[in-house]
């Protein structure tokens, strides 16, 4: 096999800082490594331990100045002001309170639940589908639209989705099984004209797009560090002035009264090191991602029949590629790439065996829908790892395809549409 | 994925009695359950002697790591057994075998299927001969 590879070469001060003793880690969407430069800031940032919200003493008062500095840092990343960034524990908070909040916020002012409206796409994270399928369990009404088979939502079904009741709009930025990118600008607009407002969960879009807040109609928008290099347990909420939104936790009214909780002080310096990071890193990260990807898309497409790339190959980020290896079962493929770790939609790689509703969502082909990988490359992929990935997938596919059923099938031109299975 | 134990994690990176045997031969006998959209398809073919005892057996399996190693499991069994003894095969023995996790019992399940099916295709196909013998 002659396989190009290019004079490429990694970002040298990223290499080898990160030890993956237990395979090449191609799941950055799931979670990245905490980078080793954000880890520095905080541990020396544990020398301040006071509460930022004890106002009595120098304690707390050097407690609150390092988080006002990381709200501030974090503001500038997104391009907003530091008093629209409220930090929370990670977006699936993020959303909570942003779709509860607004909800809330119209119920505390006498509307009735059926006069409450929201939108929202039937690809989006858990953390907002269960959010909404809570509200509709008190009465609100939600709609799901549709998104095209390419991943995007289709602005025509969500302007036709829009009542005189519409009260919110809720939309991720980059889908984080697909990669796809979302037109959020366009949404916005929309949004604007009809005076609805529009939350955002941006959780795989910071470091991967560029996010100006300043640039774009979006009322709230959602965090969380762990996805851009900074440490679990932490995110942040934009919530644009003037905003309604009431609390959904209450306590000490920490965080102009929207989130109370004693703010974890380190975390905050963790996020705002990784976020200004993570922008510095940007456009050199994208730009060496798309020549990875791109390496991957030519090579396997060129070696292997019958694999389909799900979500626009356009509109997507390049660190994620979402590919279904036909005849091949995505769990089986992730046991003979061992050396890697991946995620597959496959319901047998999952917990509750039902196949991705993301799949689903966007008409994959139920031959199809048990055969995808979902590869995700990040800050510390290098060239190297790619290369060798590609001849291991090459490899594993034909090796299951050898003792795939389906495969012989197929190549004695078999319609498998018009098979009648055995069910079980 | 599952953090599988080493006893599945071998069968599937060594399987045992991979391929397919000749679906036209008489004592031959295919076995075929499940579906894509299932997630699993198994394959299984027997050969037969005189006596019907299974004298070869080879599969074939789309599938996840279970499906294939209790696919592998369910040819290392009944090998060597006649027809009677291979129908008394019972996914639990697969799955004990296995150590299979609980979520993964529909393996042994697809499994114990494809024997019977498999045994079921080769007595249908005797009918079928006898018939065209007679007649």
């Amino acid at each position: 096999m002659n396989l190009k590879k290019g004079n490429n070469t990694d970002t040298p001060d990223r290499n080898g800082r990160v030890e993956f003793e237990q395979g090449i880690y191609l799941d950055y969407s799931a979670t990245t490594p905490c980078d080793p430069d954000v880890v520095k800031e905080m541990f020396d940032s544990y020398k301040v331990f006071g509460n930022p919200h004890s106002i009595t003493h120098a304690y707390g008062w050097d407690a609150t100045a390092l988080v006002e500095e990381s709200r501030t840092k974090f503001a500038n990343v997104i391009n907003c002001s530091p008093r629209e960034v409220i930090f929370t524990s990670g977006a699936t908070e993020s959303n909570n309170i942003a779709i509860q909040g607004v909800i809330r916020s119209r119920l505390d002012n006498g509307v009735a639940p059926k006069d409450i409206h929201i939108i929202t796409t039937k690809i989006e994270h858990k953390a907002t589908l269960e959010t909404c399928l809570a509200m509709e369990s008190m009465g609100i009404r939600v709609q799901y639209v549709p998104v095209q088979n390419n991943g995007i939502v289709d602005l025509k079904a969500l302007e036709k989705a829009f009542t005189d009741k519409t009260l919110l709009v809720s939309i991720g930025w980059v889908n984080s099984e697909l990669g796809v990118v979302q037109p959020i600008k366009a949404i916005g607009e929309m949004c604007e004209a009809k005076g609805v407002l529009l939350h955002v969960d941006a959780a795989q879009a910071l470091g991967r797009i560029k996010i100006d807040l300043s640039d774009i109609n979006v009322d709230l928008m959602s965090f969380s560090a762990h996805k851009f290099y900074g440490p679990k347990g932490i995110g942040a909420l934009y919530v644009k002035k003037r905003t309604k939104i009431s609390p959904i936790v209450f306590g000490g009214k920490q965080e102009k009264g929207l989130r109370s909780g004693t703010i974890p002080l380190q975390l905050c310096v963790g996020l705002a090191k990784a976020a200004e990071l993570a922008e510095n890193l940007r456009s050199d990260e994208y730009e060496r991602m798309t020549k990875m990807q791109k390496y991957i898309v030519d090579n396997l497409t060129k070696e292997l029949a019958d694999i389909y790339i799900n979500g626009d190959l356009k509109d997507r980020i390049p660190h994620n590629l979402n590919i279904s290896f036909g005849y091949v079962e995505g769990e089986a493929l992730m046991m003979k790439l061992k050396g890697y770790a991946l995620s597959s939609a496959s319901a047998c790689s999952s917990t509750t065996l039902q196949p991705s509703y993301v799949l689903e969502a966007i008409g994959v082909d139920e031959d199809l829908i048990h055969t995808s990988l979902r590869i995700v490359l990040g800050r510390y992929t290098t060239y190297e790892n790619v290369y060798n990935f590609v001849d291991d997938v090459i490899k594993a596919v034909n090796e299951l395809r050898e003792m795939s059923p389906l495969w012989d099938m197929k190549k004695s031109g078999v319609d498998l549409k018009q098979v009648k299975w055995h069910t079980h | 994925m599952h953090k599988y134990n080493d006893k599945i994690n071998a069968m599937f990176e060594n399987p045992v009695n991979v391929g397919s045997l000749d679906e036209n031969d008489p004592n031959v006998g295919v076995g075929f359950v499940g579906s894509p959209a299932c997630g699993d398809v198994l394959k299984i073919f027997i050969k037969v002697d005189d006596e019907d005892r299974i004298v070869d057996v080879k599969f074939k399996t789309f599938g996840c790591g279970s499906a294939i190693a209790s696919s592998a499991v369910l040819t290392q069994k009944v090998m060597g057994l006649t027809l009677d003894e291979a129908k008394k095969i019972t996914n639990k023995e697969i799955a004990d075998e296995l150590a299979l996790p609980p979520i993964k019992t529909h393996c042994s399940v697809l499994a114990e299927e494809a024997i019977l099916d498999a045994i079921y295709d080769l007595l249908k196909k005797r009918k079928v001969c006898k018939v065209d013998q007679t007649g």
